[in-house]
């Protein structure tokens, strides 16, 4: 019998009012950033120095580079906690583990939904950008939304492995939400430190492009091909951290 | 005994809190020269320090931090099947949110006050000086609106159920608040956007002619006064709720 698809569900069940939530909000972003962009156009990018489409400038300024990502990255990491961690608190872990199937199981499959709820939250821009922008008879190139989508969903898995690993190592929940929302600001400025300044190490940076080769500052686009060794790589990177949280998830007494 | 549990249930969240807000301080002191050099106008250092603490990163950080610290209650104990052992206490339930208000509202002030006892005591290490007074300032803009967000967080722990929700909800707050106040009805109203507010832009301007004297002269007073009615009110809501509530 295959045991993915209950606890799939199981994970679902305990997600979803954050999933959705989330999803709410980024798309709330995307709406209402499109339709009153005559008034937060003059404040997000006042003076008027942008040399390119000032609408493409604007979209990223708000979303690929702004509030929207800086909520993505908060959403997709508040998705990735819980666990069995917070069972234990509850005191429903036994309930779980007398399930007829292994922990990395489990886990596995809270990380595997987990995926695709970051991966559905960074295709969202796309969809609702291009649907609001032909209303409003505007239009931001699909090509650039479906790459960054690309850079977000990278991003948001090593973010969202960073949170898992957290909610695996830390009994208390809120404990682990605050290591999570520290690593997220401590990283960025622990990378300005030799020699780890000398690569492109920040994943903020990688997700909105700001001071990548491939993203062109004066027309806020991103040019040539997507940072294929680079996503990658972060995808490495979420992939071991999760690793890391089955293997503790394995070994540990849950009491 | 009620001081006590509060602190036991925060304290390790605020000593991690603690420990973040003064490592990046300290870090963006330390990175100074290099930033500064590679910047594309040259800053002075108290803009440096303005633009890499009081309006970036560190202020990112502050205010997540500070909804971490407004989350848990008797709502979230239900789930853990404590609520039982806090609602028996012989104390009411007033007192109960009343205590936890207030020592996260320390906190907060606490957290405020790090970045202005930090950040001029480094300074001189990287050959630069930075007024405390100056400093200060900012800690009561933040401690101001801290309270703010912090009451806020403590009012959706009371209403909303689960672990988190009460996080998403302040953020989602905190983002709804930020680009309303943008539009061309509330524009006019700089207080109401709490994070603009935080900045403390106005105080920028002023930097070097700090004196402890002129210390809370160019303060927003009608801003942080508005803040302390808000937090009041959101804290007594969140009594009241408490108060009122079956917690079978």
């Amino acid at each position: 019998m295959n045991t993915m698809a209950p606890l799939l569900f199981k994970a679902w069940r305990e997600s979803r009012g954050r999933f959705l939530i989330s999803a709410a909000l980024l798309a709330a972003i995307c709406v209402f950033g499109v339709f009153c962009r005559g008034s937060l156009m003059k404040v997000i990018m006042p003076g008027g120095r942008f040399g390119g489409d000032p609408y493409v400038g604007y979209i990223y300024s708000l979303v690929y580079a702004g509030t929207a990502r800086g909520l993505f990255v908060i959403m997709v990491m508040l998705l990735a906690l819980g666990g069995l961690q917070r069972e234990c608190l509850q005191r429903t872990v036994g309930f779980t583990l007398a399930l007829p199937v292994s922990r990395a199981r489990l886990v596995s499959a809270q990380a595997l939904l987990g995926l695709v709820q970051v991966a559905t939250l960074s295709v969202l821009p796309l969809v609702l950008l291009t649907v609001c922008s032909s209303l409003a008879q505007l239009r931001y190139p699909p090509a650039q939304m479906a790459c960054f989508g690309l850079l977000w969903f990278a991003g948001g898995a090593v973010f969202f492995a960073v949170a898992l690993l957290a909610a695996t190592l830390f009994r208390s929940e809120y404990t682990a939400l605050t290591v999570t929302f520290v690593f997220t600001i401590f990283y960025p400025m622990a990378v300005l430190f030799s020699p780890l300044n000398r690569y492109p190490l920040n994943i903020h940076h990688i997700m909105s492009g700001v001071r990548m080769r491939y993203f062109d500052v004066h027309t806020a686009l991103l040019v040539g091909a997507p940072p294929w060794a680079l996503l990658a790589c972060m995808l490495a990177i979420a992939a071991a951290l999760i690793g890391v949280a089955i293997q503790i998830t394995r070994r540990r007494d849950y009491v | 005994m009620l001081w006590y549990k509060m602190w036991r249930e925060s304290g390790v969240r605020f000593a991690i809190s603690a420990a973040a807000l003064l490592w990046m301080c300290a870090v963006a002191v330390l990175l100074q020269q290099r930033v500064r050099t590679h910047a594309d106008e040259p800053i002075s250092y108290p803009h440096y320090i303005w633009s890499a603490v009081y309006k970036a990163n560190v202020l990112d950080l502050f205010i997540l931090l500070v909804i971490v610290l407004g989350l848990g209650g008797v709502l979230q104990e239900r789930a853990q099947g404590t609520a039982g052992f806090t609602l028996s206490l012989p104390v009411g339930r007033w007192r109960l949110t009343a205590v936890r208000a207030a020592t996260g509202c320390l906190q907060v002030a606490v957290l405020a006050l790090l970045p202005a006892l930090l950040i001029p005591l480094l300074s001189p290490v990287v050959g630069e000086t930075y007024s405390f007074a100056a400093a200060l300032q900012f800690s009561v803009l933040w401690a101001g609106a801290g309270m703010v967000i912090f009451a806020m967080t403590l009012f959706f722990s009371v209403v909303l159920p689960g672990a988190y929700s009460p996080a998403i909800a302040s953020v989602a707050g905190l983002l709804a608040c930020s680009i309303l106040a943008d539009l061309p009805p509330l524009a006019h109203h700089p207080a109401l956007d709490l994070v603009e507010t935080m900045h403390g832009a106005q105080l920028m301007v002023s930097q070097h002619e700090v004196s402890l004297a002129a210390l809370f002269a160019p303060l927003p007073w009608l801003a942080l006064g508005l803040y302390a009615l808000v937090a009041l009110s959101l804290i007594g809501a969140a009594g009241a709720i408490v108060a009122g509530r079956d917690f079978p």
